[in-house]
């Protein structure tokens, strides 16, 4: 008889392309989750979203994806590729580009 | 006296040369066809085979083997943008020219690039969108009659891709997979996985297909009577 083994689930963090809203640029961070089977392999996916960083001229915030406002450590720490964003931000801030 | 037999002799080769054709013709169109391919990517390398035969007579084979330097100019000149765009330097832009003088640059080479893709083009055109739909039944009726005349022997797919967006990359995996249950290949050894760490594209693809040319060709010309199909060709050829 067949055994059959449990699935796992295989969590990450992403963050999403940003979506420009006038000058404002908004960064989705989502948890896609991967359904694998014992053989490694991936019978599902779905994406969920967790939070969003807002960068806007000098300004920066963050909120979770409830609508309760995230300390930007909080989501640095949910996603810490984000910090290139913010750096990058800092560094378009300093130099004029035409 | 000596004239007619030259002409009956001449009749007789004619007869003999066209009976000839017919025959081979028939013979091309009847005999079944196997064409057997594998191809496997791994980052920029490109590495398969085909070999086409008839009566388990090979016709021809070869190899496929793609460049690896000019795989890592184009993965280099398509990943630039979005190394700025990703803004790890920002410094970078300024020295790339994304000033005034840059665009105007980029504009003369877009200019030239255009040109140079137009010539390469050659007589083939764009045709126009509202033929293009027009003669979308058709096609899509033509595109079964060759799937129906073709006959998968073998057939295996894996594929690991992944967008710039994770989220894209889930929908595209969506897509091929609703594909997939459209075409009813379950049973075929067709697998996707999607990565979620970026741009990829990586994998296997092995078939065996087996054919015999009539019914291709039979569905062609059943196609080409169709006005719609005439009209988009010939918008095409650029006759229109």
């Amino acid at each position: 008889m067949k055994q059959i083994g449990l699935l796992n689930i295989e969590t990450k963090i992403r963050i999403r392309d940003a979506i420009k809203a006038d000058k404002r640029d908004l960064y989705l961070v989502v948890s896609v989750k991967l359904l694998k089977t014992e053989e490694k392999l991936i019978t599902g996916c779905w994406v969920t979203p967790l939070a969003m960083l807002i960068v806007e001229q000098e300004m920066k915030y963050a909120f979770s994806i409830d609508g309760q406002d995230m300390p930007m450590e909080e989501i640095l720490e949910l996603a810490p590729s984000l910090k290139m964003v913010i750096d990058n931000a800092d560094c378009k801030d300093k130099i004029n580009i035409e | 006296m000596h004239f007619p037999f030259i002409l009956w002799d001449l009749f007789l080769i004619l007869i003999t040369l066209s009976a000839a054709f017919i025959i081979i013709i028939s013979i091309l169109l009847i005999i079944p066809f196997q064409l057997s391919f594998s191809m496997s990517k791994k980052g920029p390398q490109i590495q398969g085979h085909y070999k086409i035969a008839a009566l388990r007579v090979t016709i021809k084979k070869g190899e496929i083997l793609s460049q690896p330097e000019d795989d890592f100019r184009a993965y280099s000149d398509k990943d630039e943008p979005a190394k700025i765009r990703d803004g790890k330097d920002c410094v970078r832009n300024a020295e790339i020219g994304y000033g005034k003088a840059g665009s105007v640059a980029r504009g003369v080479e877009s200019e030239q690039e255009k040109k140079e893709q137009e010539k390469k083009r050659g007589f083939i055109q764009t045709p126009d969108a509202g033929s293009l739909l027009d003669a979308a039944p058709a096609m899509l009726s033509l595109l079964g009659d060759l799937l129906r005349s073709i006959m998968f022997q073998k057939l295996s797919c894996r594929l690991c891709f992944g967008l710039d967006d994770p989220v894209e990359t889930a929908i595209m995996n969506g897509y091929l997979w609703s594909i997939i249950s459209v075409l009813g290949l379950y049973r075929a050894n067709i697998y996707f996985e999607p990565c979620f760490e970026g741009y990829r594209l990586d994998g296997d693809l092995a078939a065996r297909i087996k054919a015999r040319l009539l019914w291709p060709v039979a569905a062609i010309f059943r196609s080409l009577r169709d006005r719609r199909i005439r009209l988009l060709l010939k918008e095409i050829v650029g006759w229109a």
